[in-house]
């Protein structure tokens, strides 16, 4: 026989986001997109790159290169 | 998407094919097609009063080399171009290229000469024709007549093909004893080249004794650096050669070069000048 239990809900608001939402659902997939853009944003770490828009096409990476380049980044 | 109505002719050779062609003024020769002449109909960019199918004829098919020459049939797919041994022997950079044109379905239906006819920018072949020399050979009315490359891709989607000409075959020096390579940026979704460059190299001594340099995808049509040729010939090819030719290269296709939002225009024109140095060291491998 199904046990008795009292239904409850407890709201803990994430910190790291501005309305406090977290991903619920294929959450092992969220992962990877912010996992392969820090993996870029490393490898310019060079070049004092510290944010770029997605998606991180080789055009756009490119560009991210001149511009740190054009403002005195990288060496 | 549906095609305006058509009449449908399947020839039995070219000579019929050309009368055809030329006897009702708005029919067009289908072969392979299913790249580019295909979804035109069905996005009504084209509405022929016919389709002449000249997919069967024999005339059209087969792969020679004799007498220095290679020889390709307008009906030759990318996958039996890629596949031949006298394409691998005479000019391996046009092998390669049709090796990496599309996926295998594109390749097992797209015909070389459809291609070279349509002179989709973004394609392949025509800059390893361009580069390596070649000629188009064309049956009409008038009979039958050669145009090399460097006069046969006009402009964008352009060509010296008249209404009512066939492209029988395509003809190119055998470029045995000579370097040569096709490589090219491939798009992510689409596999058309972002840019394509094709060198032949003459090497002797260690010198390059003469240089063909085609590009293609980053410009409206197939076309050859005389700047990027001038650094490279005489040189010994090393990377002080490679950088000049680079640098002639972008200076030669700064004005024609095209660009979208996955490769803008200035991004293009750079990675001209990478892949032209990659050509070369694929080319010297």
């Amino acid at each position: 026989m199904f046990p008795k239990f009292e239904l409850d809900h407890t709201v803990t608001p994430s910190p790291h986001h501005p309305v406090g939402v977290k991903g619920i659902g294929e959450t092992g997939t969220i992962a990877s997109t912010p996992t392969v853009y820090n993996a870029v944003l490393d490898a310019l770490k060079p070049f004092g790159i510290k944010q770029m828009d997605m998606p991180m096409t080789p055009a756009r990476v490119w560009q991210a290169v001149q511009d740190a380049k054009a403002n005195g980044g990288g060496h | 998407m549906r095609p305006a109505k058509f009449d449908y002719q399947r020839p039995s050779s070219v000579a019929e094919a050309i009368k055809m062609l030329s006897s009702s003024g708005g029919a067009k020769a289908l072969a392979g097609g299913h790249e580019s002449g295909i979804p035109a109909l069905n996005l009504r960019l084209a509405q022929p009063d016919a389709l002449v199918d000249i997919g069967r004829l024999s005339e059209l098919k087969g792969i020679s080399a004799s007498g220095g020459k290679l020889s390709i049939g307008a009906l030759s797919t990318h996958a039996e171009i890629a596949a031949s041994a006298d394409v691998k022997a005479h000019c391996a950079a046009l092998a390669s290229a049709c090796a990496n044109v599309g996926d295998p379905q594109v390749r097992n239906w797209g015909l070389l000469c459809d291609g070279i006819a349509h002179a989709d920018p973004s394609s392949d072949p025509p800059t390893v024709l361009l580069a390596a020399g070649g000629t188009v050979h064309i049956q009409g009315t008038g009979g039958s007549r050669s145009v090399a490359a460097s006069d046969f891709f006009v402009d964008l989607f352009t060509t010296a093909l008249a209404d009512g000409e066939l492209i029988t075959r395509i003809e190119i020096p055998s470029l045995q004893g000579k370097k040569s390579a096709y490589v090219k940026m491939t798009h992510p979704a689409s596999r058309y080249a972002v840019l394509g460059i094709c060198v032949v190299l003459g090497v002797e001594g260690g010198k390059c004794s003469s240089a063909s340099v085609a590009i293609g995808g980053c410009v409206p049509k197939a076309t050859k650096s005389a700047g990027a040729e001038a650094a490279l010939k005489g040189s010994s090819l090393d990377d002080q050669a490679l950088d000049a030719a680079a640098n002639a290269l972008m200076s030669d296709i700064a004005s024609a070069v095209t660009g979208d939002i996955y490769a803008p225009e200035k991004y293009r024109k750079q990675m001209a000048g990478v892949y032209l140095k990659r050509a070369v060291r694929a080319a010297l491998a």
